[in-house]
């Protein structure tokens, strides 16, 4: 169940935030640790066990790190946590992918063992979020939750539970224990969440058919239908991941907890540096924070430097899925990194040229898209081959599904995406992010509102159902 | 409360109506009837629903969405905003032509380069079982209704030009061709006729894909004038009346809250005691589909008392039961389903009854065939013995089969010319089994023997006659004969073939 499936947005979600306001003191978080489970059963059926689980153990663990004296069986304890969690991940998404290659190198048959595994949905931002725990614990930057209603309502937060943002539990440990329930919150939660449903729904949805008519034989596609394709995809992918983040902030904001922002306009950036502070902003602090850091980040020279982007951006890949086209693309984006910083220095997130934008970094990203959205490497190859074919006979060649998408409605909607490429990097935060109370304020967000319901309602309810995009990772 | 308080409000107002929109359309207007060309999905079981697999649960949001008022609204404002501010349509089951025309997709997809070779051998049966008809002087009339978009062409343009690929032209070429050199009698071709009106806004709807009601009765007076089997009193220069009416294309499958103007005839009902000209056939059986189901008081008013059995309704007489009584049976279906639906006749609901029915009536006119010129092809050293394989000579006489794909193969003489040709066996079944007669054709499928193409003849648990008047297109061909496919045994002790007339006499019946 995602946040455009009718029965999340007619049922489950006003269902569910009735009884959280209903029951927004003692039972808050018990509420809302009730829902997320009939949330992810309603979607994963039994693999709920698991999730239980990793609350249960996550908040156990915390609890004793909590309490446990500085010293050896203190680290230890953590590094049994945070490999347990790394164990639950490793098993139920890589193990496959892993003996497969080893069944590829050695011949052997070691992937039939796995292959009935199911992905449980969301596991990647619950484990990474269970490991952010007590590491925090562990630094003493956050103190172990006490109850475990409230971290298993942390930890399962259906808003956020199958598609992020990651969030960390030092950020709403506050919220959590007094929820910040007020008109304010409920009606810009209210907006939030609209907006990027409508970000899903019209555009992403729209880009992705025409990402899948133009990448639907890529042994066949033609240099237009490749760039047409890959363009597609890059604006699918941000409407699709942002929209989600809008959703999951805005139902936050209504239940009273207040997530981190997600995204920052990502393609107004100038170099690749930058954009990994503007992209997928909840991951890539995980990463920064937990793991490049602790490995000496740009501390411990260039070249110690270099390695460990390599190591962070080839896990960064890895997380996103169990493919070698993910880690592909997370090298990708590595190599390119270093090659930022080889050329400017650490200054390469601050760079402020917007031809670089034009020349550069979007160029780079698309490509990389291409990567990421590929089934196999062998596709990813076709297509990469394709984009550069541009004396071949049919390199203006479309596919026939193309046209029969080509309505009025597809065409607004995908030059709506498009304007994301356009978009000054410094333009203020939109409808929610003016100043409340002022009336003509609240007048075109009421209006916007307006609009903005109505085309979603249409839309979903006219619409044939497409998953996330983020649901796998 | 300030302007701005009552504005944050009223935008949680419309968020919560957004919410609770299904439920409170559910609430006021109740379940709607099925929309948007979709059939509703079912309600699941409970327990499936708190189980743990996802499916019953997509599956009740879906049955519940299908019938909300608020579904159908919001598939119409999609559909509208491509089509009234573009005048476009594409969806599943339409697309827009030239000029805001619409079309029903199928029939292009029906007939798409994809599916030609299926379609071709499908229009081989249709041909086959009207010679299988006229061989055995079967009552009955295929009466072919037109694809909108073989009489509309000069519509077909935008996103319908998309769809129709190459192969549709061949395609129509070829049934137009086979209908026109039709030897039968038997094929009705309404397209061709309306094809050739110069009244191209009596033709078909706008944002419906059936005929208007000028072309229907038009289709009607060339059936009810039939030169063998004429079938009701044809109505010439009747008044018209004007009614505006929901289209089908516009409205149930786009949602579009569009009407549409139609002339219907005032149709004034024969009196059959009172007229000097009598329906030449008392009891006609009509198993039709949408094109005559939109000319019901018609065929009700000029025709004789007809059954009429619209195919895949409910609630309609049993088509075996009406037919037991038919002195005629019209067969009435739309292009594009021609080959799909003679392509497998004898297994597609009321198409089973029908092929039923004209064994029966064959095996009836194959009792007066000239059998005292009969061949016998079974084994006795005779030049036209059958090919029996898989089967083995029993000491009392006859072949019997064993195990499954038991096979005879026989070969009416070339020289019995345009005689058609009777076959009559004697076969004892341990049990109700079914037989199978192939007769090949020009097909263009792998298949050189193919279900359209067959007789599926029942058989009896014990001793079972047949009997059966095959075309004169099959002499000099190899006719395969399964007596059974499952691995019981079956006896033949009887085989027989004879022309029907006698050689010395004249192809025709006196």
């Amino acid at each position: 169940m995602v946040f455009s499936d009718p029965a999340f947005l007619f049922a489950f979600l006003p269902i569910s935030l009735a009884l959280i306001l209903l029951l927004s003191g003692k039972a808050h978080s018990l509420s809302i640790l009730a829902l997320s489970l009939v949330f992810y059963y309603w979607t994963s059926g039994a693999l709920t066990v698991l999730l239980a689980a990793s609350i249960f153990g996550n908040w156990l663990l915390g609890r004793q790190l909590q309490d446990m004296p500085e010293g050896r069986w203190r680290d230890w304890s953590l590094r049994a946590g945070v490999c347990a969690n790394l164990a639950v991940l490793a098993y139920f998404k890589y193990a496959w992918f892993i003996a497969g290659n080893i069944d590829a190198l050695l011949g052997w048959d070691a992937s039939g063992l796995f292959a009935t595994i199911i992905l449980p949905i969301g596991i990647s931002f619950f484990t990474f979020q269970g490991i952010s725990y007590l590491i925090d614990i562990r630094r003493g930057d956050v103190e172990a939750e006490p109850s475990l209603i409230r971290f298993g309502a942390y930890l399962s937060f259906f808003p956020q539970l199958i598609a992020g943002p990651i969030v960390r539990y030092r950020d709403v440990r506050d919220d959590f224990r007094a929820p910040q329930i007020s008109l304010d919150n409920l009606a810009g939660g209210a907006s939030r969440f609209v907006h990027g449903l409508l970000k899903k729904v019209l555009i992403a949805d729209t880009a992705g058919r025409f990402a899948d008519a133009c990448f639907n034989a890529p042994a066949e596609i033609s240099f237009a239908a490749a760039w047409l394709g890959a363009l597609a995809f890059t604006i699918q992918i941000y409407f699709d991941f942002s929209g989600y983040s809008d959703m999951a902030i805005g139902i936050g904001r209504m239940c009273g907890i207040r997530i981190r922002e997600n995204f920052c306009r990502p393609y107004s950036s100038a170099t690749l540096t930058e954009f990994w502070r503007r992209w997928h902003i909840s991951l890539s602090g995980w990463f920064r924070d937990y793991l490049y850091i602790p490995l000496g980040g740009n501390r411990a020279g260039t070249i110690r430097t270099y390695r460990n982007l390599a190591i962070v951006f080839l896990l960064t890949g890895a997380w996103h899925g169990a493919a070698w086209t993910f880690i592909l693309w997370g090298l990708f984006h590595g190599a390119f990194l270093i090659i930022e910083r080889l050329a400017v220095g650490a200054r390469a997130g601050d760079v402020h040229a917007i031809w670089l934008r034009f020349v550069y970094l979007l160029p780079v990203v698309i490509i990389s898209w291409v990567l990421f959205r590929a089934d196999s490497v062998a596709d990813a190859g076709h297509v990469l081959l394709a984009m550069v074919s541009l004396t071949d006979p049919a390199a203006w060649h479309l596919p026939e599904a193309l046209h029969a998408l080509a309505t009025p409605l597809n065409l607004i909607a995908l030059t709506l995406g498009g304007l994301v490429f356009v978009m000054p990097k410094d333009v203020s935060g939109g409808v929610w992010a003016a100043q409340t109370g002022r009336t003509g304020v609240e007048a075109w967000r009421l209006s916007y509102l307006l609009v903005a319901v109505s085309v979603v309602t249409v839309l979903v309810l006219a619409t044939d159902f497409s998953p996330f995009l983020y649901f796998q990772f | 409360m300030s302007a701005s308080r009552l504005l944050r409000r009223a935008r949680l107002a419309v968020f919560s109506l957004c919410l609770l929109g299904p439920a409170l359309a559910w609430a006021v207007t109740g379940p709607v009837e099925s929309f948007g060309g979709r059939r509703q999905a079912e309600f699941p079981e409970v327990a499936d629903v708190i189980g743990p697999g996802a499916e019953a649960r997509a599956q009740l949001t879906d049955a519940v969405l299908d019938r909300s008022w608020l579904r159908r609204t919001a598939l119409g404002l999609r559909s509208g905003f491509d089509f009234f501010l573009f005048g476009q349509a594409d969806q599943d089951n339409a697309v827009s032509g030239l000029d805001g025309w619409l079309f029903y997709r199928p029939q292009f997809e029906a007939w798409n380069c994809e599916a030609v070779d299926q379609v071709r051998d499908g229009l081989e049966a249709l041909r086959f079982q009207s010679e299988f008809a006229a061989a055995g002087d079967l009552p009955v009339l295929f009466a072919i209704a037109p694809n909108k978009a073989s009489v509309e062409r000069d519509r077909v343009g935008g996103r319908a030009a998309r769809e129709m690929d190459a192969c549709y032209d061949q395609v129509e070429a070829d049934l137009r061709r086979m209908t026109r050199e039709d030897q039968t009698g038997r094929l009705v071709d309404h397209t061709a006729l309306l094809q050739n009106l110069d009244s191209p806004e009596r033709r078909f709807y706008r944002y419906d894909t059936h005929w208007r009601p000028w072309a229907a009765l038009e289709a009607f007076n060339q059936l009810a004038g039939h030169p063998v089997y004429p079938s009701g009193l044809p109505l010439e220069h009747p008044q018209f009346e004007t009614v505006r009416q929901r289209p089908d294309i516009a409205r149930r499958i786009l949602a579009l809250p569009v009407t549409e103007a139609a002339e219907y005839p005032v149709v004034s009902p024969v009196n059959w005691d009172e007229t000097e000209e009598r329906a030449r056939f008392a009891s006609i059986v009509v198993s039709h589909d949408s094109f005559y189901g939109s000319i019901r008081d018609i065929l009700e008013a000029r025709m004789a008392a007809p059954v009429l059995v619209h195919q895949g309704l409910p609630e309609m007489p049993d088509l075996s039961e009406a037919l037991a009584e038919a002195d005629l049976l019209i067969v009435e279906r739309v292009e594009r389903h021609l080959h799909d639906q003679f392509g497998r006749w004898a297994e597609v609901g009321g198409e089973a009854a029908i092929h039923a029915w004209l064994l029966e009536r064959s095996a009836l006119a194959a009792r007066r065939c000239a059998w005292d010129e009969a061949l016998d092809l079974m084994p006795g050293g005779t030049a036209a013995e059958a090919d029996f394989r898989r089967m083995e000579n029993l000491p009392a006489g006859g072949m019997q089969t064993r195990g499954s794909n038991a096979r005879i193969h026989f070969t009416p003489p070339a020289e019995w010319g345009d005689a058609p040709v009777c076959v009559r066996a004697s076969v004892t079944a341990t049990r109700d089994e079914q037989s199978w007669v192939f007769v090949p054709g020009a097909l263009l499928s792998d298949a050189r023997y193919v279900n359209g193409r067959s007789l599926h003849i029942p058989l009896e648990e014990g001793a079972n006659e047949i009997a059966f008047v095959l075309p004169a297109s099959v002499a000099g061909e190899n006719l395969r004969w399964d007596p059974v496919r499952s691995n019981r045994p079956v006896t033949v002790t009887a085989l027989e073939i004879a022309p029907r007339f006698g050689r010395s006499a004249s192809s025709q019946p006196d």
